[in-house]
């Protein structure tokens, strides 16, 4: 978790990643700040995130994308 | 058969009534399904065939998607034991690759045909043009578009898509998918409903409730009122305007001043919003009536405080399917990882500049490519694809400079969050759509290029007093339409500060004799003041051949 908000804090500065849980239906992040976001955490957990993973569930809070995270690093 | 016309009004509530009444409730969808074929077959009957290609096509490539996907799963359960990782990670990619194909097959049949009907006699004359023929004898489809071509065949592809990523089961009742695609209060101009969203209502039966009732009504004649009252009388002066030659192509705008062709403009971003609007409104009332709770396509977009973020507020379904088939696919594609990794890696990506650039590149091409698209989505002509470059463009340059106009709100210690700085955003952000909206009323490229440029030259208060009358309009119609401007725009800071989607649900917190007065004072007005009636030749609505 920790490394996910370091990532999450270097991309958005200004959001607190920890309590908030609308991040995509809330519009905090963007479709840019998604992409950025996706570009890192593929490099980061070595993974790859498919258009497919990218519904709202899976980005509005930080426990979900690790979810999301754990979920494609078992199915590599 | 217009949303606004009695006929629809009498079709609509005996769907309404016969739906209630039917006494087997989980057949109910049946009876929207025959008022949705009913409905299509009266309005567009000799092309009725286009849809059911697209029903057939689509609901056959998406089981047999399905079939292959839960026969790989099972296969591969089977032979877990005997087979290496190899074996199943080639068995898997196999089963992918034929998924791919009948997909790819599929989304080809389906937009060739809605290229071919929009977009054949426009590529054909272009190409005669550059060829050195005449566009007259370019081969030309002669042929109105079917009813709501392009809703319903992104409606159907969305779906596909969907399949193919396995985020939905497919449908495997035909007459129920049928019904997804069909149905009757979105053919016409949307939403873009998402399967996931709307398809498990339509099938569900739904009970008549005296909150869905109340408030479905309510939701129907504010849209009645946006359209009728505002769309069609700002309509009628626009249609004189363009009559009378002031915008022929030629540049002279039969002698109107730059202020008539702002004050046109301006026009045209009230007429366009409440027709589209209002639209919505009447078809997410009918469904509210049904019990069925269609997306939200409109949140205010005037108060966008950037052009990103109109398009999420204007049409939003569209911008939705664009951002989920379009953009997210090609900005994570091989080829955009590709290039971002050779601009990071160069000695420019190592710089900050080069840093900042190397991350929002690709996704800015993207999002370049899917304004290209939606402009091109909106018709075939020049004009539209440049309406497309423009808001692409705009918002290429945005994220691209994005660091510069941070460091720049920095340097002039500009608080962001001072009213004075969201109001300068706002008022900014709609002269850029206006300058959008310029496309979409000229006749061509030219044309808009000379209308912007008679707009910043030639300002004469004096003048467009004089040239008013010429649009046909009287005193008492501007006053309306001014009036009920003001009201939309009042509802509109309302449902801002509240976060509520309709003015019905705003409503609600008042009493209900408050309620009642809204609703037959809104009555009153459209009956007084609205544009209908078998004297007057009713505006459809504008997006209603798209």
């Amino acid at each position: 978790m920790e490394k996910l908000m370091e990532i999450l804090k270097e991309l958005r500065p200004d959001v607190d990643f920890e309590k908030e849980k609308s991040l995509v239906t809330g519009g905090i992040l963007d479709s840019f700040d998604i992409i950025s976001l996706v570009g890192m955490l593929n490099d980061e957990y070595d993974i790859t995130i498919r258009p497919a993973n990218l519904v709202p569930e899976n980005f509005n809070s930080a426990e979900a994308m690790l979810e999301l995270i754990e979920k494609l690093q078992d199915e590599e | 058969m217009a949303l606004t016309s009695l006929p629809f009004a009498i079709f609509a509530i005996i769907t309404g009534i016969i739906y209630f009444v039917y006494p087997k409730k989980e057949q109910r969808w049946v009876i929207l399904l025959i008022a949705s074929c009913f409905f299509y077959l009266y309005n567009s009957f000799r092309y009725a065939a286009f849809i059911v290609v697209t029903i057939l096509t689509i609901y056959f490539a998406a089981v047999k998607m399905d079939d292959i996907s839960v026969e790989t799963r099972k296969t591969v359960r089977e032979k877990k034991a005997e087979w290496s990782k190899e074996e199943k990670k080639a068995f898997k990619d196999a089963a992918a690759g034929r998924k791919k194909k009948i997909l790819a097959l599929t989304l080809i049949l389906n937009f060739g045909i809605l290229f071919l009907l929009k977009y054949f006699n426009f590529m054909s004359g272009s190409i005669a043009a550059l060829v050195g023929v005449s566009p007259e004898s370019a081969p030309q489809i002669r042929l109105l578009l079917p009813l709501g071509i392009s809703f319903y065949t992104f409606i159907a592809t969305g779906y596909l898509i969907d399949v193919y990523r396995e985020t939905v089961k497919p449908e495997r009742n035909l007459f129920k998918f049928a019904l997804f695609v069909s149905f009757f209060p979105q053919i016409i101009q949307g939403p873009i409903s998402q399967y996931g969203k709307l398809h498990d209502q339509l099938i569900e039966p739904h009970d008549l409730e005296w909150i869905n009732f109340k408030q479905g009504i309510m939701n129907i004649t504010w849209g009645l009122f946006k359209k009728l009252v505002i769309a069609d009388c700002s309509w009628k002066a626009i249609k004189a305007y363009y009559a009378n030659g002031g915008i022929n192509g030629s540049g002279d705008f039969a002698g109107y001043g730059g202020t008539m062709v702002l004050f046109i403009t301006l026009l045209y971003a009230l007429q366009l919003y409440t027709d589209f609007s209002g639209g919505i409104d009447i078809s997410r009332g009918i469904c509210r009536v049904l019990g069925i709770d269609l997306e939200v396509n409109f949140r205010q977009p005037y108060f966008s405080r950037s052009i990103s973020e109109y398009w999420r507020r204007w049409h939003i379904s569209l911008g939705a399917w664009m951002k989920n088939y379009v953009f997210y696919p090609i900005a994570m594609s091989e080829f955009s990882k590709r290039v971002t990794r050779a601009i990071a890696s160069s000695s420019f990506g190592k710089t900050p500049v080069g840093k900042h650039i190397s991350k929002v590149f690709m996704t800015a091409v993207a999002s370049f490519i899917v304004f290209l698209f939606v402009g091109i989505w909106h018709g075939a002509n020049s004009k539209y694809i440049a309406f497309g470059v423009w808001n692409g463009l705009i918002i290429m340059l945005s994220a691209m400079l994005g660091p510069v106009y941070a460091g720049s709100r920095k340097a002039l210690h500009i608080n962001e969050n001072a009213a004075w700085w969201k109001l300068f955003q706002m008022l900014r952000t709609f002269v850029i759509v206006l300058v959008g909206y310029v496309f979409d009323i000229a006749d061509n490229f030219t044309n808009a290029m000379q209308m912007m440029y008679l707009t910043l030259t030639d300002q004469n208060v004096g003048a467009f007093l004089s040239e008013l009358p010429s649009l046909g309009m009287r005193k008492v119609e501007y006053l309306a339409v001014m009036c009920s401007a003001m009201l939309v725009l009042y509802i509109s800071i309302r449902l801002e500060q509240t976060k509520i989607d309709t003015p019905a649900e705003l409503l609600e917190r008042r009493s209900g004799l408050i309620q009642w007065i809204c609703l037959f004072g809104l009555i009153m007005l459209i009956l007084l003041i609205g544009a209908y009636g078998p004297a007057y030749d009713p505006a459809e609505f504008v997006y209603m051949q798209f």
